[in-house]
């Protein structure tokens, strides 16, 4: 018998022996995992009726998932393995949900962050046992026809994961002499680099250091659109893009540029986001930074820029509008900015976008004694990103 | 040696075997704990991990902690030479820190108490640094045992609070806390603006080595008389932060060298100041004559120096326990537990989850 976990969708716990699931709870809840795990192990031995020594070990779904729900599971099934001496058996959450299935399946499951994860299942052979042919992988759900696309395979959709089917899988692989799975997590993601420490206030620290935070207007001039040849793409900033910002920042902002310390400081902030517009040879033509601490409710536009030549090919408005689609991903509810009220295009832009005028700072911009005007955001539901 | 003792009632161990694990913020810890005396202290650190980032990045920290949790079990088991059978109960943070960081550690305390049959007490991490002091050692300064009432100053990268404890199980008050960053958090942002690497206290303290601590004033936040009524105990390191970008800057724009180690030393003693100001304000206006440290930041040899001299003068019992207990670490969690059961309290929970904002009031979740 084992025990079986997996927190990579909901959680599910179950007890299972040869003759079948003994035992299961199950909750679709994506957040509750810290809370439910403790009671849902203790509620499946007492309805199998064993105790914990009656176990040959614990299986348990490694991923994909989102990361935070998912270590619950992991963790726990490692401290309970090590609790009753016994050996943890690792699986691929899908390969639960292909267990069963008698023809070929493609398993998807919501990664979040408009992302589902999914892997695809050759029909098993005799044994039964799933054959994954490809994944576990991560795609954008705007780009999942490409995914689908492949012919023959039936889409199976996993809420949930189910705790007991993954423990017979792992019982069949093991009584079969195979490994069950791997013994890392499996992420399929890079770590956020963004910081959430345990405060109560909203940080603003990369605002204060600045202490002038930006005219985020200078692709602002907008009275004339005219169209300019070459494609751009925007990315993540890198450190490596440092330069190319420093030299890019002095040209564009000549009287009030950011030293290079500053500009260093805000890329690598522990609040902030920062996307460069590149060019086909992946020069960096423009940037772009948000500070917004998660879970701090707020964000501010810090400074958007794009070179003079760049101009008027709608980067600006691709840069800004992404830090927006960040904001609300990071649950920033209200998004601020300045920008000078000698630039009334850059104004009708962030007007476009939803901001409206709460303030006027006189002289703020010095030495050219020009106001600033405040303009902020409400964003509709702004949501909690995830994972 | 005096310590603290509970009646037992309904026959609780008055020194129970406890093992506590922490996972609150970047270090792994996992502690045993026989009542006071202490049996393990394992710690695993993630922190090289998130020296590029200048600050512990949340999703590296508890990625660590997964990785290094079971380990550290099984060596703090290794090195008190005890079974799981042999354990009174098990015991972990479940508030204030990180929140997936926290899930990490409650999820295994769960899991292991289940599967062992044991009790299960979730603990406040804030507490756990002054049940730290219970532990028996030989304290960095002070003598004789912990006694109570006493002003407890906390101060790691992730908090900077004062505290009032009357009773470790029983009657924890929180005075005040800052209002923006924490001290050590202020000490890694001013590294990172002169240059300097993370973590920032001991490189701030190496450069302030050869500065002057009074050749730049920067300012003391929530210490004006405006401040003082609302914000008597609080405090506030982002406008120092900002003061000391100013001068920076400034420096750097007048064409100069940056004054790096005068810059170190003048806001090294500004934060010294203002923590010690007000801690020793709250002994004073409460009439309670002892002072504990606690957290990463009494690894600070000015911070202890000054409080030291301060203390003194104000004719205040200062308590620094060893830097390994000082430091987040879960025999200080296993300690709390263990007074816990003394004092005769049930177990908690399984129910209980993480809570990043868990109240210091809240002594047990």
């Amino acid at each position: 018998m084992l025990l079986a976990i997996d927190t990579s969708t909901g959680t599910s716990v179950a007890v299972v022996g040869r003759t079948g699931t003994r035992a299961e709870r199950t909750s679709a809840d994506t957040r509750g995992h810290a809370e439910l795990i403790g009671r849902f192990i203790q509620e499946v031995l007492d309805e199998a009726g064993i105790v914990p020594a009656e176990l040959e070990g614990v299986a348990v779904g490694m991923g994909p998932g989102p990361f935070t729900g998912l270590r619950v599971g992991i963790a726990a099934a490692r401290a309970f393995a090590l609790g009753i001496g016994r050996p943890v058996l690792p699986v691929v959450s899908h390969d639960a949900a292909a267990y069963g299935r008698s023809e070929p399946v493609l398993v998807v499951t919501d990664a979040r962050r408009r992302e589902l994860a999914w892997s695809r299942y050759a029909a098993p052979a005799s044994d039964g046992l799933p054959v994954r042919i490809e994944g576990p992988a991560l795609t954008p759900v705007a780009e999942f026809d490409t995914v689908t696309s492949v012919a023959g395979y039936v889409r199976v959709d996993a809420a949930t994961i189910d705790a007991g089917r993954l423990g017979l899988l792992a019982l069949a692989r093991r009584d079969a002499g195979l490994e069950t799975g791997p013994a890392e997590p499996v992420y399929l993601r890079a770590p956020d680099v963004t910081l959430s420490a345990p405060k109560r206030a909203l940080e603003l620290g990369a605002k204060a250091i600045s202490g002038l935070r930006r005219d985020a207007s200078a692709d602002g001039r907008l009275g004339r659109r005219s169209p300019v040849s070459g494609t751009w793409t925007l990315r993540r900033v890198a450190a490596s893009d440092l330069d190319a910002i420093d030299a890019l920042e002095q040209a564009t902002f000549p009287s009030d540029a950011w030293s290079r310390e500053l500009l260093a400081a805000e890329l690598a902030g522990e609040h902030t986001h920062y996307l460069v517009a590149v060019d086909d040879a992946d020069a960096v033509i423009g940037y772009a930074g948000l500070l917004a601490p998660r879970g701090g409710g707020q964000g501010d536009v810090q400074t958007i820029a794009v070179a003079a030549s760049a101009r008027r090919r709608g980067i600006g408005a691709a840069l800004l509008d992404a830090l927006l689609t960040e904001a609300a991903a990071r649950g920033a509810d209200e998004v601020f900015l300045e920008v000078r009220a000698d630039n009334p295009g850059a104004e009708a832009l962030y007007a476009s976008r939803g901001f409206a005028r709460i303030a006027v700072r006189p002289a703020y911009y010095q030495p050219d004694g020009i106001d600033a005007v405040v303009m902020r955001r409400i964003v509709p539901n702004g949501h909690q990103g995830a994972s | 040696m005096t310590t603290i003792s509970h009646d037992s009632p309904g026959g609780a161990p008055a020194r129970a075997l406890v093992l506590g694990i922490e996972t609150s913020c970047d270090e792994t810890g996992v502690g045993i704990v026989r009542g006071t005396e202490l049996l393990a202290n394992v710690i695993a650190s993630s922190m090289d991990e998130h020296a590029r980032y200048g600050g512990v990045v949340p999703e590296i920290a508890a990625r660590a902690h997964l990785e290094a949790l079971t380990p550290a079990i099984e060596e703090a088991l290794r090195t008190a030479g005890v079974g799981l059978d042999e354990l009174d109960a098990i015991a972990v943070t479940s508030g204030p820190g990180l929140a997936g960081a926290l899930m990490v550690g409650v999820g295994a305390a769960k899991a292991l108490a289940v599967a062992t049959g044991k009790p299960f007490y979730a603990v406040n991490h804030l507490v756990g640094h002054v049940g730290a002091d219970l532990l028996q050692h030989e304290p960095l300064l002070g003598g004789g045992g912990l006694e109570l009432p006493t002003i407890a100053l906390l101060v790691s990268g992730g908090h900077t609070s004062l505290l009032l404890v009357r009773d470790l199980v029983s009657d924890v008050e929180l005075l005040g806390e800052t209002i923006d960053d924490a001290a050590g958090e202020a000490f890694d942002k001013v590294a990172r603006l002169l240059g300097l690497p993370y973590p920032g206290g001991p490189e701030i303290d190496r450069a302030a080595a050869t500065g002057d601590p009074d050749a730049i004033r920067f300012p003391r936040g929530l210490t004006a008389p405006k401040d003082l009524e609302r914000h008597r105990y609080d405090f506030s390191f982002s406008g120092l932060k900002t003061a000391v970008a100013r001068h920076v800057e400034a420096a750097r724009a007048a064409g100069g060298p940056v004054p790096v180690a005068d810059v170190a030393a003048g806001f090294r003693e500004a934060v010294v100041d203002v923590l010690l100001t007000k801690a020793l304000a709250a002994c004073r206006d409460l009439g309670v004559p002892r002072l504990l440290l606690g957290g990463g930041v009494v690894a600070n040899r000015r911070l202890r120096e000054v409080a030291a001299l301060r203390c003194a003068e104000a004719g205040v019992a200062l308590r620094v326990p060893p830097l390994s207990l000082c430091t987040d670490n879960g025999a200080m969690i296993a300690s709390i537990a263990a007074q816990l059961i003394a004092a005769g309290h049930a177990p908690s929970s399984l129910d209980v989850g993480a809570d990043s904002t868990l109240p210091v009031t809240r002594i047990q979740a």
